[in-house]
């Protein structure tokens, strides 16, 4: 006997919105983000009580375990990092950087750096852990 | 005549579905290259190293922390250190009641010794900037003189 086979009812999924929802978290990620220029330096940051949210960092100096000195995701020697900060520096009086230094560092290795941005006139954020 | 008729309009449907891939593909981009926290940090002032008369001039009343590896000293201007813990400097920075005097006035001068690590460092500084301190670092040219 013959046994009549159910037709499958045609599935058509509308995927046009999904689409719209899609650029819609691009366009809001495209605003809310600032990308990671530095997520590939091994640095654990201090810890105090005493520091606050701050913005999002326009300009970052870093300092990692090795003693290198990363200037907005390039390694460069520190004598650069005055050079290049002068010339934002003498545009916008403001310009704040974001200091980033490994907790064990010694003063021979951090002291130089917080000189040279001092030295650039910028103003500098240290940033840390909140410790309570 | 010939009657002009109206074309018949053929059902557009663009293919969206690779349309959608490539969002996708961008948000995963997004996600996987972005960061939304905000760092944790305190600004710290410096004063201008242009103007050494007058830190010459304050020298007798500027608070001086001494950073070594072990302990923390606080002195008045040339008067007798003492060794102070984190959280008496802290006390004693708030009661300077810095934001209440002249830019002038605000300085701490803050000396380290060569062994001291960042996070203490770090921790005093913090403490010096919340209490609306001005750093004053003396680098190793000033004290070779």
């Amino acid at each position: 006997m013959a046994i009549r086979r159910k037709k499958k009812p045609d599935l058509v999924l509308p995927l046009s919105s999904m689409g719209d929802i899609a650029f819609l978290l691009i366009i809001f990620f495209m605003l809310a983000s600032n990308f990671m220029k530095t997520g590939n330096v091994k640095l654990e940051k201090p810890g105090s009580p005493d520091v606050e949210q701050q913005e999002a960092a326009k300009i970052s100096v870093m300092l990692d375990e090795n003693g290198d000195c990363w200037y907005e995701g390039a390694i460069v020697p520190t004598r650069e990092v005055t050079d290049n900060l002068k010339p934002l520096v003498e545009k916008n009086h403001d310009t704040a950087v974001h200091v980033s230094i490994h907790k064990t560092l010694t003063r021979k290795e951090y002291m130089p750096v917080i000189e040279a941005i001092s030295e650039a006139g910028a103003k500098m954020i240290l940033t840390g852990e909140k410790e309570n | 005549m010939k009657r002009i008729g109206k074309k018949k309009s053929g059902d557009i449907s663009p293919d969206l579905t690779s349309f959608s891939d490539i969002a996708n593909l961008l948000i995963i981009f997004f996600i996987l290259t972005t960061t939304l926290a905000r760092p944790f940090g305190r600004q710290t002032d410096m004063p201008s190293s242009s103007k050494p008369e007058t830190q010459e001039q304050q020298k007798n009343d500027t608070p001086t922390v001494n950073l070594l590896s072990d302990r923390i000293t606080y002195a008045i201007g040339e008067g007798k250190e003492d060794e102070v813990t984190m959280d008496q400097l802290r006390a004693i920075l708030w009661k300077s009641n810095f934001p209440q005097k002249d830019v002038k006035h605000r300085t701490v001068v803050m000396q380290t010794a060569d062994d001291v690590q960042y996070e203490r460092y770090y921790q005093v500084a913090t403490a010096i900037a919340a209490a609306g301190g001005v750093i004053a670092i003396i680098t190793e040219d000033e004290e070779k003189k």
